[in-house]
């Protein structure tokens, strides 16, 4: 068959066979066509026309295509349902060449390299992640060829397995490279399946410990990782190297944007879990997995991509050293307290592009002129922002102002050679400057003499013709003209041609006008042609600076995050927490960042906080459902992050000893993806928890060991609770509907009871969302079904099954149970008084007229019956 | 004839009502006092539909309990004022107790309000003409009151309303006012749950200022700091000519932390401003004016907008000078008014931050009231200095006139007066090559270019042809008249007027640039030219065009 071929068929069959695991897109014409399986898969995602093609003697091959021009969202769709895709360009020009076009394939896009195309969201990366692992160490490296950003690190020792699961999730790739010993790991699949990465395969031995690193030291022109923190790293370095190798071999350019590698220790950090991640939802909403509602949400102010990138990094991220906190709440009060340098940096911070992307734009050949001028035009605003600073106290302001600085010599070339707003296109002309390269001048001199002669022809033309009303005139559709009024068509001379008619006038053109014309479409022609060869010029030029320009980037990306903090913290009545050595969390009126922002000003009910290490180090919260017991544990957990992240908290005043890991245990949460049942969630969490807290930790614990019966998830959360108090000694918040676990308050002195303020009265209650000290003696459990719309049936036989069971002694209970108060008195707080009373105190008899004394006697007496009956 | 009868109560207060509640902005002005008064650090302000469907005013003050907020709603019922001599020594925006009486006659209001001390929050719900519901429930310390369907029950007010964006600016007008005379309460103003305007509550007024209109404009203000012998303190900023607009927006007044209109206190600043200025011009203002209760009468107007002063002609001269102070430049009252003027204590005051202005014009500005024009015969041309300067002597003063302003005043004048846009036909029509910036906003520009006197049409690609140019203008080469104005017009796409248009020529073609050497033929006729025009001097950026030396300040620097 292949001999009957025709020769671009063969071409085809020749380049799909280098690439047997990708769509094919094989450029003919305006169009990337697919053939054979390739379009029929293609047909059926994109929902194309497939059609046919001749092949060989009479054979036809199933095909269809996309126009080039509109290729990237055909790509982003087949990228998005898993496929990889080769582009196989033409490399010659088909007006240049006789017979076949030479045609290679360009570039091999992946979910993982996509980001370099398009984004769906260009304030987060989009993760490709090679992994390594050999003897439990795991080398972990990720790359966003959309950002050039580069990051490796390594885990060790006991943990490593769990924290390598941890940061992978939290990376979130598109697209992942394992080593061999991992592609057979089926815990390793797992976590592939949970993360929704698409597996590549190592099909070069990318692993090799030795190519790995002699990839990284070609690439990055070195002779020792050292410079990178990469010494002694072995599976660090190979998982770099062999991610490094992979995109070189699908990219197929110098990756100069990746300009440098960032090794990275996640002990360094506060650590958070992935289900403290979830549970606290910094990033997502546990729900649907949406970014709004969550903390994020509410703290991103950024201007810029690239702040909003390294906001959502500095989130996942809270900070574990005191200095280091401090040195971005001293910049925050500073940009809090003056609103002049606050603005002036919002004002030169909010047109700054994306230089990360503009910056793989050019590594990847695909900037154009505006690209250009934008890098140039953000890169001055970044001395401006520099300027902005010059008079800051602050240790981490003034090192960004000495760091900070515009590229002069790169700003100066760009804005030198091109136009001050130039096209699109980058083969059409009018992209370079005047002055800047002589042969375009003269080139464009050429035109404008032509168009010079044209004008001055209507005075030549009006002597020798004697029409003082001819004019010269343009129009795109027939070029120059000469226009003469209707009542002088007489002395129009003969050698005069006429072109268009009009209702009162003629228009013509001369073999001299039209010769002169043509000279001008000349020169245009050569000088777009120059204007394209010094563009690249120029572009390539770029190339060497793009380390500079990423170093840029990530430091406007800081002064972004800070300014952030700084426009949240103004807008939201945030206060600067005091963090310390101590253990202490001391928060006075703190709210839920993201249940206030959601309920709105004037509605969320600010709670304090009380915790230290020697006498209360354990809360145990309980009240009624739907009363914010949830809600009052996850805010401090969230209130410790936003202080340790170097943010401003919502709270009047905030104290807090410096947390090295946040753990929460909330509500259910099934993993049946992953073969385990909500109780062994659970119980793998706490598990965690139990080994891995240190005194430095803040546990949360919210309803622990509901998966269970009642007997038994009571004696769990006790004995947990237990351990946690006395052997870890760590600051726990526990929420609980066990009432029985108020009895702890009376064993271990540092754990005190809490309970949260509801209102009774009748039938109803009120939540006051008021977190007191104290202890619950009912649950409502009723009251909040009936909320909900449970029928009343139901309603009313759960009331007397209550009833019965609260009747009965509990001969099979703990040893000892706290003593109940009775369902009706209003024990909860004694600030608390009968409606009655407090409107009975309010009177002021003198102003009273013995009418509406009556009045008030009735009203008053119908109060305390309803409370009655 | 029909006759006397009383009206309901509801309608009786609805026309009272009428005197406090104009339109939402009068019920977020009310709302905010409110919550200054009750002491608040966090003021939030959400308004949707301009107010008209909700204003909600939110504050962490004092709150009331049961009693005091059932109370606040009927009228004449405040905790600010017990009788009529407590208004001199009155520290509180309120005072009549008809604020929420008032709004609740003619909206739907809700209050939710709770002490600190208190477990529960206090929830009212009114509609007018009917009972208040009462109720407890939960709450953050401080008040919410809630408006909301403004004048759903007086349908031909609600008529009266303004289209959103009417309403709005008035409510952001409202709320900048109060932020900025209290700089250390932070404010949130909300529409439709965009933030629309913050304060941080610095307790700097700077802050406040920025926060509120922006860093461009404050980066330039000059502190105002001045005092009386008789206890008038005038603090404040005072904006410089460059960001001077055509509109008095950013001028705000207040009496003893009250936002004010008040003729004397603007007539006050004009005056200072003379000769800075053209008028017409207004540079942005923040005044704050501190005086006893006895110097000023605040309760003229039923909305507190006016302020009767002891004497206006007086506070109006206090002001002038306080502001020029702040300039640095002194004021010369004409010598017939103001007895105080030689005891003042301005004269010599120094003012380091005084930045801009000052160094700018190191030696006094002209005096408005001088007239040295009128003989020019007796003028004796000393000469050019810095390729910049015009020095010349008029028999007692030395002149120096910057020539490039002077030439740009003339051009600007000129281009104002060829309203009917004489155009001077070109001999030969020129071809002009316009760069990619000028040529893709060709088609809004040819339009402006028109109604100034250019004769333009599309040439080809990139290229204009140009067939005349507006009279005054004649002799300026036609190519670079083109692109500067070109330039000039695209920087500001879209939002340039005819009048911006002509001061943008001018500045740039005021064919005359600085760094050029001029002939005494040049010189002369330049100076005839910029005498003919009226006084002030000033170019229409507002900078002067000539400043004098008199002869006793050259003594004082000689030492004579
Ligand atoms: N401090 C608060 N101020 C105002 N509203 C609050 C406050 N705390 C909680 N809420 C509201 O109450 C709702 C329920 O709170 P939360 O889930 O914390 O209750 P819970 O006590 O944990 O209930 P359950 O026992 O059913 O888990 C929240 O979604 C929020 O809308
Ligand atoms: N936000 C608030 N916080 C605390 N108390 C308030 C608040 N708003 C109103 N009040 C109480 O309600 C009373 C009545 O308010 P209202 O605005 O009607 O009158 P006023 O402020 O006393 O006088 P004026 O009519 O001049 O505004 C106030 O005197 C004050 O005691
Ligand atoms: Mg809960
Ligand atoms: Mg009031
Ligand atoms: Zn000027």
């Amino acid at each position: 068959m292949s001999q009957s071929m025709t020769p671009m068929m063969r071409q085809y069959v020749e380049m799909k066979n280098e690439h047997p695991d990708c769509i094919l897109f094989f450029r003919l014409g305006d169009f990337y066509e697919m053939f054979f399986d390739d379009a029929k898969k293609a047909a059926d995602v994109l929902d194309i026309v497939l059609t046919s093609r001749e092949m060989s003697g009479g054979e036809r091959a199933p095909m269809c295509g996309v126009p080039h021009h509109a290729a990237e969202n055909y790509l982003a769709r087949l990228v998005d349902h898993g496929y990889r895709v080769a582009i196989c360009e033409q490399v010659e020009d088909p007006r240049k060449t006789k017979g076949l076009v030479r045609r290679e394939v360009v570039r091999v896009v992946t979910p993982g390299t996509l980001s370099q195309l398009q984004t769906k969201d260009e304030r987060s990366h989009s993760f490709v992640v090679a992994v390594s692992e050999n003897q439990g160490s795991y080398g972990l490296a990720a790359v966003d060829v959309g950002t050039g950003t580069f990051t490796v690190t390594q885990f060790d020792g006991q943990e490593a397995c769990k924290l390598f699961s941890d940061e992978v999730m939290r990376l979130r790739p598109a697209e992942c490279l394992p080593n061999a010993k991992l592609s057979q790991d089926p815990a390793w699949h797992r976590l592939v399946d949970e993360t929704g990465a698409l597996p590549a395969e190592d099909d070069a031995g990318y692993f090799v410990p030795e190519r790995a690193e002699e990839a990284l030291l070609r690439h990055f022109g070195v002779v020792s990782l050292k410079g990178y923190g990469l010494e002694g790293k072995e599976q660090a370095t190979t998982a770099a190297g062999a991610l490094l190798q992979y995109l070189q071999k699908t990219q197929r350019i110098f990756l100069a944007h990746l300009s440098g590698i960032t090794y990275y220790h996640t002990g360094a950090y506060m650590l958070l879990d992935e289900a403290a991640r979830r549970n606290l939802e910094i990033t997502r909403r546990q729900m649907d997995g949406k970014r709004e509602g969550s903390l994020l949400w509410v703290v991103d102010h950024t201007v810029t991509a690239m702040g909003a990138r390294c906001l959502k990094d500095w989130l996942e991220r809270p900070l574990c050293r005191l200095e280091e906190i401090n040195e971005r709440l001293g910049a925050l009060e500073e940009l809090v307290g003056d609103a002049l340098l606050r603005l002036k940096v919002k004002e030169h911070m909010s047109p700054i592009l994306d230089l990360e992307r503009l910056a793989s734009r050019i590594a990847y050949g695909s900037a154009n002129g505006r690209d250009l001028l934008g890098l140039a035009a953000s890169l001055r605003r970044v001395g401006c922002l520099k300027n902005a600073l010059a008079e800051s106290q602050s240790s981490k302001l003034v090192s960004l102002h000495e760091t900070l600085s515009t590229p002069e010599q790169l700003c100066n070339a760009i804005e030198a050679a091109i136009e001050p707003q130039p096209p699109v296109s980058i083969t059409e002309g009018g992209l370079i400057r005047t002055g800047y390269d002589d042969t375009v001048d003269q080139l464009r001199l050429l035109a404008e003499h032509g168009k010079q002669w044209i004008a001055d022809l209507e005075r030549s033309e009006r002597e020798r013709t004697g029409i003082k009303s001819l004019k010269v005139g343009f129009n795109k559709v027939f070029g120059y003209y000469i226009e003469v009024t209707r009542s002088n068509l007489g002395a129009v001379p003969e050698d005069y041609i006429r072109k268009q008619t009009l209702a009162n006038a003629e228009r013509y053109v001369t073999p001299r006008l039209k010769e002169e014309e043509e000279k001008i479409l000349n020169a245009q022609e050569r000088l777009w042609e120059l204007e394209h060869q010094l563009f690249l010029e120029l572009r390539q030029s770029v190339l060497e600076h793009l380390g500079e320009i990423r170093r840029q980037a990530a430091l406007v990306a800081q002064l972004d995050c800070l300014l952030s903090f700084a426009i949240l913290a103004v807008e939201n009545d945030y206060c600067r927490p005091e963090l310390e050595k101590s253990k202490i969390i001391a928060i006075e009126d703190g709210r839920h960042p993201v249940i206030e922002k959601v309920l709105g000003p004037g509605q969320y009910v600010p709670n304090d906080v009380q915790l230290d290490e020697k006498d209360k180090r354990m809360l145990i919260i309980t009240g009624p459902n739907m009363a914010g017991k949830s809600t009052y544990c996850r805010q401090v957990a969230l209130l410790a992050l936003l202080a340790q992240c170097g943010s401003y908290v919502p709270a009047r005043s905030c104290r807090l000893g410096l947390v090295d890991r946040i753990f929460t245990r909330v509500g259910a949460h099934d993993n049946l993806s992953a073969g385990q049942s909500t109780f062994m969630v659970e119980m793998t969490e706490v598990s965690s928890i139990l080994n891995a807290a240190t005194d430095r930790s803040l546990v949360i614990l919210d309803e622990l060991g509901r998966g269970t019966s009642t007997f038994d998830g009571l004696s769990i959360a006790w004995a947990v609770a237990e351990y946690l108090h006395t052997k870890v000694g760590t600051r726990t918040l526990l929420a609980t509907h066990y009432r029985e676990m108020n009895e702890l308050a009376s064993q271990f002195h540092a754990i005190c009871n809490m309970v949260v303020a509801v209102q009774e009265e009748g039938e109803d209650i009120r939540f006051l969302y008021r977190i007191v000290p104290g202890q619950a003696d009912a649950s409502y459990g009723i009251h909040v079904a009936r909320l909900a719309g449970v029928p009343p049936v139901v309603l009313e036989r759960a009331r007397s099954i209550l009833e019965k069971l609260e009747s009965e002694p509990r001969n099979h209970n703990h040893a000892s149970v706290a003593p109940r108060s009775s369902r009706r008195q209003l024990a909860l707080s004694p600030q608390l008084e009968h409606p009655a009373l407090r409107e009975l105190k309010g009177i002021v008899i003198d102003e009273l007229t013995p009418l509406e004394a009556l009045n008030r006697l009735q009203r008053l007496q119908r109060l305390v019956r309803e409370e009655e009956s | 004839m029909s006759r006397i009868a009383r009206l309901s109560i509801a309608t009786a207060n609805q026309i009272a009502a009428g005197e406090v509640v104009e339109r939402p902005a009068s019920v977020v002005k009310e709302l905010i006092e409110n919550a200054l008064d009750a002491e608040a650090r966090r003021i939030t302000i959400e308004c949707q539909d301009a107010g008209k469907r909700l204003v909600r005013v939110t504050d962490d003050g004092a709150g009331m309990d049961r009693h005091d907020a059932v109370l606040s709603l009927e009228r004449h019922t405040t905790s600010k004022l017990r009788e009529i001599h407590d208004l001199d020594s009155l520290k509180t925006l309120g005072f009549r107790g008809e604020a929420l009486p008032s709004i609740a006659a003619v909206a739907r209001v809700e209050i939710l309000s709770r002490p600190r001390q208190e477990m529960e929050a206090t929830g009212i719900e009114v509609e007018p003409g009917s009972e208040p519901n009462v109720r407890q429930c939960s709450g953050p310390p401080g008040t919410s009151v809630s408006v909301r369907d403004l004048f759903f029950n007086v349908p031909a007010r609600a008529k009266f309303l303004r289209s959103a964006a009417q309403e709005m600016s008035h409510i952001v007008d409202a709320t900048m006012r109060l932020a900025l005379s209290h700089p250390h309460v932070s404010f949130g103003l909300l529409h439709q749950g965009k933030m629309v305007l913050s304060t941080s509550g610095s307790g700097k007024t700077q802050n406040a200022l920025a926060e509120v209109w922006g860093a461009d404009r404050v980066q330039g203000m000059l502190p105002i700091e001045w005092e009386s012998p008789e206890g008038v303190v005038i603090r404040g900023f005072a904006g410089s000519a460059d960001a001077a607009t055509g509109h008095r927006r950013y001028q705000f007044y207040f009496v003893n932390g009250r936002a004010i209109r008040s003729a004397p206190l603007r007539y006050g600043v004009d005056q200072a401003y003379q000769g800075i200025l053209p008028s017409g011009r207004f540079a942005p203002m923040l005044l704050l004016v501190q005086l006893s209760g006895s110097m000023v009468d605040i309760n003229v107007h039923p909305a507190k907008w006016e302020a009767r002063f002891w004497n206006d002609r007086a506070m109006q001269d206090m002001v002038t000078e306080a502001v020029r102070g702040a300039l640095g430049e002194p004021y010369r009252r004409p010598p017939s008014r103001g007895e105080w003027s030689a005891s003042s204590s301005w004269r010599g005051e120094s003012h380091p931050e005084g930045a801009h202005m000052a160094q700018r014009v190191q030696e006094p500005l002209f005096s408005p009231y001088s007239t040295p024009w009128e003989e020019q015969t007796r003028w004796e041309w000393l000469g050019q200095a810095h390729q910049r300067y015009i020095l010349g002597y008029d028999g007692q003063r030395i002149w120096m006139i910057d020539q490039h302003a002077a030439a740009e005043r003339i051009c600007y004048l000129k281009l104002s007066e060829a309203q009917r846009s004489v155009a001077q036909m070109l001999l030969e029509p020129e071809t002009v090559e316009l760069g990619q910036a000028q040529h893709q906003m060709t088609d809004d520009c040819l339009q402006i270019l028109r109604q100034m006197g250019f004769e333009v049409e599309s040439f080809g690609p990139r290229t204009l042809l140009v067939r005349a140019i507006p009279a005054p203008l004649s002799g300026v080469p036609v190519r670079q008249l083109v692109t500067d104005a070109m330039e000039r017009l695209g920087q500001h796409k879209g939002m340039w007027g005819l009048q911006e248009a002509r001061l943008a020529l001018a500045a740039c073609h005021g064919s005359l640039r600085s760094g050029q050497r001029l002939s005494q033929v040049e010189m002369h006729a330049l100076i005839r030219e910029l005498l003919a025009t009226d006084p002030p001097f000033v170019c229409p950026h507002g900078r002067p065009v000539m400043i004098e030396i008199g002869e006793d300040e050259l003594d004082k620097k000689f030492g004579r």
